[in-house]
């Protein structure tokens, strides 16, 4: 009797750790999300504006569009030609300036760079997929997929392996590598494309229509890619005006007129 | 680093269309190249002259009066002018010359011994008449290799110890040297005989026909010419028939010349240079016209203003260094084909009278003279300097307008 209720005592600790290392499921996750959402977004913006200035006038793009990413998530932004997506997609992207409003891009307010400031962000922070893949002509996939690192200052030695490991990462067979851009198919140039992207190990990927250019099953497979890259834990912001594609995101925000109609807020 | 991938994309650039690149650096090429050619020839021709032709004995002065310098005005002017180191007479008399089997005319030169080394008169064989010959008036000869051909046959001819006839008077007179002389020198169809032989056989005047002063080095020649013509003047009442020169004046005067003929031709090839710079600058803005959507994509990936300004500024400058580099080239050849040329043409020339007889006493200039262009590496450095200011100051613009772009509108470009 008194053996076994001398082991008692140091057995309840063990216990009491299993207990605490046990993963359950649920409080798990609503943890890392309460974590996640006391961390700053990678993207938070409020009340923008952007007014264009052309020769028929002035364009209201944009007239007061708010809305917060954060790390991880999977947005699809839709909306017809000419509701300012394309503005939006520029201004996230650090491509252009809002009229009006505040940018906050990972905590840090963006408003006041200068051109030079905004093309480092873009060097190091954020990845561009674009429909028409635009990768360098007559030039290797090695060297198009180098090409964010003669931006970023990343040195020399360190280049050709990176891109290796970026054009692996995508499924890229190794003797492609020295192939012209050219030389590959749709479906493989835009797998180079987001492998550009990626390389600089961006905090936000913008994919501008990335499989406008491409046929169905092509089509797939790179949407397929997001939803790999989103299991991996980046955060993508994907323009489209098709239903199907943003389907496969996990927030569809729709705009129209410059205004954000679901998911984000309006300050109109 | 980004220095390092400016050279590897400018690389990249230049090598990507070949054929495109050589099209486009073809008029700085043909500037650079000319500019090269010219002023390689010309300074071969300075060289000729200076070497050549005895004008690289500055502090020479010559002086002449078409009526004769008397012994006595000779001595006054050594006299008068101390900064004289040496002044001596010469006589020069056309006369015939004549062996058993030819017959030539020639200028005899009558002087004192000293006379040839002050000129700077070398002998391939024999020796020059000496102050014995002087004392006796001998009959003896010293021949121009010219000479030697004309009567001879060949200007290696062994003709020391011969005999032939000079003068009106055709008195016999023995070879008793051969001048080694180039065919450029003056020595050339000239007779070397004592001045005493001169002024009783051949001229029968004691005056002289001209003096040849060597003036102390650092003695401006060109003054010290001035005022030995104005003595002379004072003397005569008046400056008629009075010429006195210093060689000085004579290479600065065929410089003088020259550097205007290179002016003028610096001047037209320069604006083979500036039509060069504007196709450059033609070529950049059609580049960077095709290149809207790789600019917008670069930006896209971090480029900053500065990073496109340079990469295309870099190419312009890449691609008129490379026509710069062609051109040097190309100038040295075209420079050695020119040179051959006017050499050609000269001694066409220069043969064509001889055989004619009709050089006596050779003056002119450029007769049959080599020109050899001169390579100096100071026109390379300013062709390669040239080369990148062209480069800069046609790339600007079209590099301005590449990193103007907006990256947006770019690309969107078709």
């Amino acid at each position: 009797m008194t053996a076994s209720v001398k082991t008692l005592p140091t057995e309840m600790p063990v216990l009491q750790a299993k207990e605490q290392t046990l993963p359950t499921e649920m409080p798990a996750l609503q943890a890392e999300k309460q974590a996640l959402q006391k961390e700053k977004p990678v993207i938070d913006i409020f009340n923008l504006h952007r007014i264009y200035q052309t020769k028929a006038g002035s364009i209201q793009a944009l007239r007061g569009v708010s809305l917060q990413v954060h790390r991880g998530e999977y947005v699809a932004i839709m909306g017809p030609s000419g509701s300012g997506k394309s503005t939006l997609m520029n201004i996230l992207g650090c491509l252009d300036k809002p009229t009006s409003g505040k940018y906050y891009f990972q905590g840090t307010e963006i408003s006041g760079y200068s051109a030079d400031d905004m093309a480092d962000l873009r060097a190091t922070r954020i990845g561009f997929v674009f429909q028409s893949f635009n990768l360098l002509p007559r030039t290797s996939l090695l060297r198009n997929v180098m090409l964010p690192l003669v931006y970023s200052a990343c040195p020399l030695s360190q280049r050709e392996k990176r891109a290796r490991a970026a054009l692996k990462s995508m499924g890229l067979p190794e003797q492609l590598y020295s192939h012209k851009s050219n030389e590959i198919s749709g479906g493989q140039m835009q797998r180079v494309a987001i492998a550009r992207a990626l390389i600089n190990n961006p905090a936000l990927i913008l994919a501008d229509e990335p499989t406008g250019n491409l046929d169905t099953a092509t089509g797939e497979m790179v949407l397929e890619t997001f939803a790999q890259l989103k299991r991996a834990g980046r955060t993508i912001v994907l323009i489209t005006h098709e239903p199907d594609v943003a389907a496969h995101a996990d927030r569809i925000l729709w705009i129209r007129d410059g205004l954000i109609l679901e998911g984000g807020t309006n300050e109109a | 680093m980004k220095l390092r991938d400016l050279f590897y994309e400018t690389w990249f650039a230049l090598t990507a269309s070949k054929a495109r690149t050589l099209l486009t650096i073809l008029g700085i090429v043909i500037g650079i190249g000319s500019v090269i050619a010219m002023t390689s020839v010309i300074g071969g021709m300075q060289n000729m002259y200076v070497n050549e032709l005895g004008l690289n004995q500055a502090q020479m002065v010559q002086i002449s009066k078409s009526n004769g310098i008397l012994e006595s005005e000779l001595q006054q002017l050594k006299l008068s002018f101390p900064e004289y180191d040496s002044i001596l007479g010469s006589q020069l008399t056309s006369i015939t010359a004549s062996t058993s089997a030819k017959e030539t005319m020639m200028m005899a030169v009558g002087a004192k011994p000293g006379y040839a080394n002050a000129m700077n008169i070398k002998l391939s064989s024999g020796r020059m008449h000496n102050d014995d010959d002087e004392k006796q008036a001998a009959r003896v000869v010293v021949l121009g290799r010219g000479i030697v051909r004309s009567l001879y046959g060949s200007e290696d001819a062994d003709v020391v110890g011969k005999t032939l006839r000079l003068g009106n008077n055709a008195e016999n007179f023995t070879v008793i040297g051969v001048i080694d002389s180039s065919p450029t020198a003056q020595e050339h169809n000239q007779a070397f005989v004592p001045l005493a032989t001169s002024q009783i056989r051949l001229s029968g005047s004691k005056n002289y026909d001209s003096a040849t002063g060597m003036a102390t080095e650092g003695i401006n020649t060109i003054e010290l010419a001035q005022r030995t013509k104005a003595f002379l003047s004072e003397r005569q009442g008046n400056d008629e028939g009075i010429y006195v020169y210093s060689m000085k004046e004579l290479l600065e005067q065929a410089n003088m010349v020259m550097s205007s003929f290179s002016a003028m031709i610096i001047a037209i090839a320069s604006i083979s240079l500036v039509v060069g710079g504007i196709g450059i600058m033609n070529m950049m803005l059609t580049n960077v016209t095709e290149r809207t959507r790789e600019i917008g994509l670069r930006k896209s990936l971090g480029a900053r203003t500065g990073d496109v300004i340079r990469q295309f500024m870099a190419e312009s400058i890449g691609l008129c260094l490379v026509g710069g580099a062609f051109g040097i080239v190309f100038g040295y050849l075209a420079s050695w084909i020119l040179a051959a040329l006017v050499n050609l043409i000269q001694s066409a020339e220069k043969n064509a009278a001889q055989a004619e007889q009709l050089v006596i006493g050779d003056s002119t200039l450029a007769t049959s003279a080599q020109i050899i262009p001169v390579i100096e590496p100071v026109s390379v450095l300013v062709a390669v300097g040239v080369c990148a200011l062209i480069g800069i100051v046609f790339g600007f613009y079209p590099a301005r307008r590449a990193a103007k772009m907006d990256p947006i509108e770019s690309l969107r470009y078709q």
